[in-house]
């Protein structure tokens, strides 16, 4: 969570440091200079904020994005032996391919693939990047959204948006700089350490916010009775009592970071209510994100929200799609992404115009994916297991060149063969988007110089030059 | 946003702190400069020059493996000329104008770039460097000339005549790095200030009011050292130190991953660590229970819990990467002894030769191959061979009685734990279920472990055997356990069972470096740079039961050994570091060369062995450090402005710090507060609303959302040997609106109703239940007029929501909040 000077512009911040001399504890010098020296970015950042829609469960590529005719063609036999067969989650052996009934559409002027289950976005396709080739390690949610997440499936390390928070800081001291939104009560797998800051700070960890719950922030509400002259005359010897302590210590100036601290929440719990009212939004914005019906109105309104977020400077918001791993489709994958996209295809196509019509989408760098994709062998019957090894994504705004496919898996979408882009790849792709260079933000862990992508991973250049 | 090209990063920070002895205040260039070296310049001599130019070949008479051999230079004459890229040759080189480095390529622009910068900032090259070795993995002499591999050598402790301060010997090294800068320590604290310090330092509990009187009307200079003996005595003493270790040792009580499911007996290792503080345990012992405690001959209950050790890491329930899964646990395993017991981080070795350090890949993987034959038991009982036999017996009459009625259970669950099995295996890819397979005494180390982690699935995977059983199966099975049950009373308690390990008793399977072509076995092995200082068990340990390979037991010696220069000051440091907030070396799981140097070397070594002589007591190492001038000054410091240019990150110790309280010491000094605090020691975890020690609140690692939470306790991931100490708007808003705050600040004003009548005495326990001190007579003035005392009519009468809001105003305030 934002920390206090985080919210401080940069020269405060650094007009902080001189003035108390560095006499910190230097636990507290650690994250603050942290801080301080990563406030610049490395190079021109083409994107300020990101939105990251996850299809939590894995998504269906080849239902989506990246028709395969073969697959159709040979629906019903076993997988061809000329490929190799990859350990699947559920372990099911030899199942026959399943055919994918969907009806494609070459969209826009790009003339970009995409079916019948996401129109809305398939009319957006001229602004939007797909990548046909990622692949991943883990064979299973846990490791998969943890992966997508900190770059490894193994738990322990800082989620994107918290590297993104350490190396560019807060643009507004009166938000969190990390906010995670999901589209039902459900929680996403492995939970908060999604969006955790692993070894680093927590004050660089994400903040989950629920838009509908009156209290959307934990504990930012007054308790019951304890707001008006009662709180004033509480805070007021509050201050008093903690400055006495301060003066009687002085060169101690976490002190004094604790003092502001107190100012910040009260700041906080001014404007963050002011964010997230959507009372402000016009009824064809709402209806542009379909928060007039009910199958999008969850999603909708996260988006909405996201997008009133972005526009106040949040640096990183995460939306979960059917958070709880909904979109893991095991069997009967027609009812499962046909409700799923309806859900989330409107609201996400209304916010990438919404962005656009505002001037924002060139500043906001819009992900849409999921943990992997899913097999074109069947799991029984009618669904598809988790296929890590080949998969799509997207990308939209934030300097991205629409209406391009990057990459290709092979001709039944299982492995990913043509441009491959780990998750490190994209990682380290939307960090250069962000400005900075995932081999020089550093962080010193125990004796380990850590990066975000692992001393892996480099920018996909086509997603800017097409 | 402003764009930078030059982005000092956190390495920057490392060389503040290690140059910070000198004590100049310019030292933030300097340190800019050598943390450049080391961003930009050292890893392009050590992968591009000094294979040719460095140790083993002087090619052209050029070494640029050292300062003086890039000045000196070679046949051309000197590499580099301080200060002066164009007169360097180095730099003509890199531009391949006259001469052509490195010869097939050019180097990036942009390095180039550094390599000018660098020369004409003056060429800096930190001290602690001596030579640049390629990372071959061969290990020289100048590596072991690093200080942490250098044998511990007890020095006397420095005499100065001038000296009045010193009490022990400890301060008198301390004196000597103050005089050297003519600074002056701080006064010694008072004693409230000193008896809130002692008590959080050793129990991590606030002294009641009545504990406080008795230490002030006690004038005898003996009081304070009878008070450390007292608390060190105390069981709350265990209950508090258990805590760092079980940081360090990524103690959680969850399975990590998805589940996330809780381990229940996992609080049986946290109470070892617990018993191991309060019997005072001696460090080589602690370390081998906990990595080989299942090795012992004795069969020691407590051995067997310890080693739980090895069972802490994340489990993934339903993974059928059964190999992947296991080459993570065992990487897992390796990098967490690394940092807890060496305070090195290897895992850098795993995937290549150490790029900072000595560690040459293979010493990783000798590591590893310690832990090769290890294999996870679950619920074996650990009890003694009197507790077992009783048990027996009682258990002997009971299954007789139930034979008939277990009989047809087992009958009814037949068919449902044949499918189960069957499904399980079937999910496996067809290796792994070939180990499951095989018969237990054709497998190797590796295939158990397989087929471990497959039968493992059969219990806890898709609900286990009997979530989908028939209606009328499922009625017949609960009416039996009912019957079963009318037999309760004859049943013998159950013994207690643990997560544990034990070796495989058959043929270990080798360790291999995956990157190595010929998948030669590594056989297990200590750490290369020390083999010329340590003729430690080279040998197998003999003193194991049958059954095991004693690997662990010989790796436990070697940490265990007095003479290990590395692992003895480890843990010395790492007790120093609880007491100051900051270790002799700040950097406390790493000794390497990214990690901060010794401030104090002499008193590290000193400390490290006496603490041996003293018999590896912790006791008797923190009496040490707590009588010592050192730890008892003031934090307030008259000089502290002048000091702090000279001295910025006080790490002569001329004052002691003010600290924020650890998450547990806020939650634990709320519920001492409001009087709810259970005394009760040990046993298994409690959700965070009962009023127990933090330390037994149970802990998920998927969590983030509770009080402790807040206040940046460990996340159970990784070992963490220093917490961060993060100030943060969530944490203002948690103890202000928060319930946990509001509920025990009304419980404290509860309770302080109920003691006292008199409004004043009432509101100073207030005060000195919360900050330990009497509160100033402003201060009370600003508490009366908050509860509106001496205003009308009930002038002597306190109403008890104004009271609760004062004691929440100050569990909120930093007088609370913080240690002097």
């Amino acid at each position: 969570m934002p920390s206090p000077i985080e919210y401080l512009p940069n020269a405060t911040r650094r007009a902080w440091l001189q003035q108390s001399g560095a006499g910190l504890g230097s636990i507290a010098l650690n994250w603050m200079l942290a801080q301080d020296a990563s406030s610049d970015t490395h190079h021109r950042p083409r994107a300020k904020s990101v939105i990251w829609l996850f299809m939590e469960g894995g998504p269906s590529h080849l239902d989506l994005l990246d028709p395969k005719p073969l697959l159709n063609k040979l629906a019903g036999k076993p997988l061809p032996s000329s490929f190799r067969e990859p350990i699947t989650a559920m372990g099911e052996k030899g199942s026959p391919l399943l055919a994918s009934p969907r009806q494609w559409t070459r969209c826009g002027e790009s003339g970009m693939m995409a079916s019948d289950w996401i129109p809305n976005i398939g009319e957006c396709m001229d602004d939007i990047a797909v990548i046909r080739s990622c692949w991943t390690n883990g064979i299973n949610h846990a490791g998969g959204v943890c992966q997508m997440n900190t770059c490894i499936n193994f738990a322990g390390r800082p989620s994107l948006g918290a590297w993104i928070h350490y190396g560019l800081g807060s643009a507004n001291e009166n938000l969190p700089a990390f906010v995670v939104m999901c589209d039902n009560a459900g929680r996403p797998v492995n939970g908060p350490r999604n969006w955790g800051s692993g070894f680093m700070p927590a004050t660089h960890q994400g903040v989950r916010i629920n838009g509908t719950d009156p209290e959307p922030i934990p504990n930012l509400n007054f308790p019951e009775g304890q707001s008006g002259s009662r709180l004033e005359s509480k805070l007021g010897l509050l201050k008093q009592f903690n400055q006495s302590f301060a003066i009687t210590h002085p060169q101690q100036s976490e002190l004094d970071a604790r003092i502001r601290s107190y100012e910040l929440a009260f700041r906080m719990q001014a404007q963050a209510p002011e964010a997230l009212d959507l009372s402000q939004e016009t009824s064809a914005t709402e209806e542009m994100y379909g928060l007039d019906q009910k199958e999008t109105e969850n999603f909708g309104r996260n988006c909405l929200l996201a997008r009133r977020l972005v526009e106040r400077g949040v640096r990183f918001v995460q939306l979960y799609s059917g958070a709880g791993s909904k979109w893991d489709s095991h069997s009967a994958i027609e009812k499962n992404h046909s409700n799923l996209c309806r859900s989330m295809d409107k609201p996400v196509a209304g916010l990438l115009r919404d962005l656009k019509q505002r001037g924002l989408l060139d500043e906001t760098l819009v992900i849409w994916g999921g943990e992997f994709g899913r097999t074109p062998m069947s799991e029984k019957g009618d669904g598809r297991d988790h296929n890590p090894t080949g998969f799509s994504i997207w990308m939209a705004g934030g300097g991205v060149k629409g209406g391009q496919a990057i990459g290709a898996t092979d001709e039944l979408g299982l492995y990913a063969i043509e441009d491959k882009m780990h998750v490190h790849d994209i990682h380290a792709s939307i960090l250069w988007l962000m400005g900075l260079d995932n081999m020089r933000l550093t962080y010193n862990h125990k004796g380990r110089i850590e990066r975000p992508t692992i001393n892996e991973g480099h920018f996909q250049k086509r997603l800017i030059t097409g | 946003m402003s764009i930078s090209i030059q982005k000092p990063s956190l390495l920057a920070l490392v060389f503040v702190v290690s140059v910070s002895t000198v004590g100049l205040a310019d030292d933030a260039r300097q340190a800019e400069r050598a943390a450049q070296f080391e961003r930009e310049i050292r890893p392009v001599l050590i992968g591009q020059c000094i294979k040719c130019h460095g140790e083993s070949k002087q090619e052209g008479g050029l070494r640029l493996d050292t300062r003086t051999g890039l000045l000196e230079g070679g046949d051309s004459g000197p590499a580099v000329v301080e200060g002066n890229p164009d007169q360097s040759l180095l730099i003509d080189a890199l531009h391949h104008r006259d001469l052509e480095m490195p010869p097939d390529s050019k180097l990036p622009n942009k390095t180039i770039l550094h390599f000018e910068r660098w020369v004409a900032g003056g060429a800096v090259w930190p001290e602690t460097i001596k030579a640049l070795h390629p990372s071959d993995g061969n290990i020289t002499d100048a590596d072991r000339q690093w200080w942490a591999f250098l044998p511990v050598t007890k020095g006397d402790p420095p005499i100065d005549p001038r000296d009045v301060w010193s009490q022990t010997p400890i301060d008198r090294f301390v004196w000597q790095g103050l005089a050297g800068h003519s600074i002056h320590p701080a006064p010694a604290a008072d004693k409230i200030t000193l008896i809130r310090r002692l008590y959080f330092s050793l129990i991590g509990l606030p002294p009641s009011p009545s504990e406080i009187d008795s230490f002030l009307k006690d004038p005898s200079p003996a009081a304070f050292e009878a008070m450390v003996d007292r608390l060190l005595s105390d069981e709350r003493y265990g209950e508090h130190w258990a805590r760092f270790w079980l940081d360090l040792v990524r103690y959680s009580e969850s399975d990590g991953w998805n589940q996330d499911a809780y381990r229940p007996n996992i609080w049986r290792y946290r109470d070892y660590v617990v018993g191991a503080f309060n019997r005072d345990l001696p460090y080589p012992r602690f370390v081998l229970d906990q990595l080989a405690g299942d090795e012992a001959v004795d069969g020691d209950p407590a051995g067997l819990i310890a080693a739980g050790f090895l069972r802490l890491g994340i489990y993934e329930y339903n993974q059928r990467d059964a190999r992947g899964q296991w080459n993570d646990i065992m990487n897992e395993m390796t990098d967490v002894a690394g940092d807890v017991f060496l305070g090195m981080s290897l895992a850098c070795a795993r995937c290549h030769q150490h790029k900072f350090d000595p560690i040459p890949q293979r010493d990783y993987f000798k590591l590893r191959a310690f832990f090769e034959p290890v294999c996870w038991r679950d619920g074996v009982v650990a009890a003694t061979a009197t507790e077992r036999q009783a048990y027996q017996e009682k258990l002997v009459a009971w299954e007789e009685a139930t034979q008939p009625i277990r009989q047809e259970i087992a009958e009814l669950l037949e068919p449902y734990e044949k499918r189960k099995w069957a499904s399980t295996v079937d999910k496996f890819p067809l290796d792994i279920q070939a180990c499951f397979h095989m018969p237990t005494n054709d497998r190797t180390s590796w295939q158990e472990q397989m087929a471990y982690l497959v039968s493992r699935q059969f219990l806890e995977e898709g609900g286990g055997p009997y979530k989908s059983m028939k209606k009328e199966d499922s009625e017949k099975h609960e009416a039996l356990l009912k019957k079963l049950a009318a037999f309760e009373e004859i049943k013998p308690e159950p013994l207690p069972e643990v997560m544990t390990v034990s070796d495989f008793s058959g043929l270990i399977s080798p360790t291999v470096n995956p990157d190595d072509a010929s998948r030669r076995s590594i056989p297990p092995g200590f750490l290369e740079v020390l083999s010329n200082r340590l003729e430690l068990p080279t040998a197998v340990e003999q003193s194991v039961r049958e059954g095991t390979s004693g690997r662990r037991t010989a790796l436990a010696h070697w940490i265990g050994d007095p003479r290990n220069p590395l692992t003895t000051r480890v843990i010395v440091n790492r007790i120093w570091q609880q007491h100051f907030g900051q270790g002799i070396v700040s950097t406390s799981s790493d000794f390497g060369r990214l990690g901060d140097s010794p401030t104090h070397p002499e008193l590290l070594d000193w400390l490290t062995t006496t603490f041996i002589d003293q018999g590896w007591s912790l006791k008797k190492l923190h009496k040490l450090i707590l009588l010592s001038s050192t730890w008892q000054q003031s934090a307030r410091h008259p000089e502290a402005e002048r000091y702090q240019a000279l001295d910025p990150n006080e790490r002569l110790l001329w004052r002691t710090r003010v600290r924020r309280l650890q998450a547990e010491q806020i939650r634990d000094a709320m519920l001492t507060a409001s009087g709810e605090l259970s005394s009760e020691v040990g046993g298994p975890s409690v959700t965070e609303d009962k009023p127990r020690r933090s330390l037994y609140v149970k802990s998920f690692r998927n969590q983030n959302d509770t009080f402790l939470h807040g206040f940046d306790v460990a996340n159970g991931l990784q070992s963490v040997s220093v917490r961060d100490t993060t100030t943060t708007p969530t944490q203002a808003l948690l103890l202000l609106n928060g319930k946990y705050a509001l509920e025990h600040a009304k419980k404290l004003a509860d309770r302080l109703l109920k003691e006292g009548t008199d409004p004043d005495i009432t509101l100073r326990n207030a005060f000195r239940w919360t900050w330990g001190t009497e509160p100033s007579e402003s201060e009370l003035d600003l508490a009366r007029q908050f509860v509106n005392l001496g205003l009308g009519e009930d002038s002597y009468f306190i109403e008890p929501s104004k009271l609760a809001d004062f004691c929440h105003v100050l569990f909120n305030s930093n007088q609370f909040l913080y240690l002097e």
